[in-house]
């Protein structure tokens, strides 16, 4: 059996598929079936380990359900049959055991080196990071709330509501408001002419609450942000990353579609790459072979300073982080 | 020492073998509930003779699921304890 800390480093570098190298480490076997009336369930006798998830499930909650049963074996929580939601159970042994596994599933330096030290965290970074990790935007949006001091957020927490906006449950650790409240903002947000924009409410206090809403298939939540004036009306990763691409490319798509394929090919290739090293290949090598297609324009602007802070925001994506500083 | 017992759902002798473990022997559990779901029963067996199973599994895990995802359930848990599953020799 390995610690916890040997299997976030794990994690950490075997990223996006942590849970599943922490699995093969530890010798469970995991089984995938299709199941009725659960999500998967772990049996741990003396050394042994079995796991079984629902195959009905998403990609996602099947990740998920592992990550969360390597948690119970790696807390030394005895596991059980899942049926309650990520984040949502008011059990103490449960919610350790969620907590890990969005540390197992998104490992903190990577969220640090995706999200870049930007606030605001809107949805489309969340999904971005999703996407990035193979894991919902809800657990994404969970794992921001348990880094929110790691992140320079004031407070943050994430509210739950059925599919038809009815107010459920809240993920904080240590974000209070009333129920109402919570209610109260989603029903701003959704009464907005796009809901998908979000809301900024400055208090009295000073603090500006920040609320962006995340529409998933099995309910809607929104992540609240407690923020400085300055830091809410900032850009966030993703907002940036529209404002550089529109500048970079100004719609010439067959320009953007090149930088996308060597972006595409260099982060899949070189995972193993902190993101200023996996730059510096990208200079080294795709560049120079897509040089003789590039116009004299197009090398200008990849080589500006908005070009590079573009190149590591994708970069990031795949890449491992650098080391004490963010990538850009 | 000779034991012999009977299975109450098979109606099989069972003889032979070694002095149970004290924790086998004693009052029954008040898990064994004979109005508990065939498959629940077996879970629970097996759970009160292994005790060294971590696992917060309750009854009433059962009660969404169907009989195959009970049968694989219970298949797991004997996979964890490492015991062989017997299959009918006939067709």
């Amino acid at each position: 059996m390995i610690t916890q800390a040997e299997a976030l480093d794990l994690s950490n570098s075997s990223f996006p598929n942590g849970p599943e190298a922490v699995a093969d480490r530890i010798g469970a076997t995991v089984v995938h079936d299709c199941l009725t009336g659960c999500e998967g369930w772990c049996w741990q006798y003396e050394d042994r380990v079995v796991i079984y998830i629902n195959s009905i499930a998403t990609r996602t909650r099947q990740r998920f359900t592992l990550a969360h049963e390597l948690a119970h074996v790696l807390q030394g929580t005895p596991a059980g049959v899942v049926k309650s939601e990520p984040f949502q159970s008011d059990v103490r042994e449960e919610r350790a055991a969620d907590k890990l596994a969005g540390e197992l599933l998104l490992p903190s330096d990577r969220v640090i080196s995706m999200i870049g030290g930007r606030r605001p965290i809107d949805a489309d970074t969340l999904v971005r990071l999703g996407r990035a990790a193979n894991v919902s935007p809800v657990t994404a949006a969970c794992r921001v709330v348990g880094m929110g001091k790691a992140l320079k957020l004031r407070n943050a927490a994430i509210a739950f509501f059925d599919r038809n906006g009815r107010y459920e449950t809240r993920y904080s650790e240590g974000l209070t408001f009333p129920d109402a409240f919570a209610a109260g903002l989603m029903k701003q947000v959704l009464a907005s002419d796009n809901p998908g924009t979000p809301l900024r409410i400055k208090r009295d206090d000073g603090n500006v609450v920040f609320g962006s809403v995340i529409d998933s298939w099995h309910y809607k939540a929104i992540l609240i942000q407690l923020l400085s004036d300055e830091d809410a009306d900032g850009l966030s990763a993703e907002e940036r990353l529209r404002q550089l691409r529109d500048h970079l490319f100004g719609g010439d798509k067959t320009f953007e579609g090149k930088v996308a394929g060597i972006l595409g090919f260099i982060g899949n290739k070189h995972r193993a790459l902190t993101v200023t090293n996996a730059l510096a290949e990208l200079d080294k090598r795709y560049i120079e072979i897509e040089k003789g297609k590039l116009s004299d324009k197009q090398k200008a602007a990849i080589a500006s300073d908005d070009g590079r802070e573009f190149l590591k925001i994708h970069l990031s994506k795949t890449c491992l982080p650098d080391v004490d500083a963010f990538p850009f | 020492m000779t034991h012999q017992t009977q299975d109450q759902n098979q109606g099989i002798s069972v003889a032979g073998g070694i002095d149970l473990p004290p924790h086998l022997v004693g009052d029954s559990d008040a898990s064994f509930d004979a109005s508990m779901d065939p498959i629940g029963r077996r879970l629970a067996t097996l759970l009160h003779m292994y005790p060294g199973v971590k696992s917060n599994f309750r009854q009433a895990d059962l009660v969404n699921m169907d009989n195959p995802t009970k049968q694989k359930l219970l298949d797991s848990l004997c996979q964890v304890l490492d015991i062989p599953q017997v299959h009918s020799a006939q067709l």
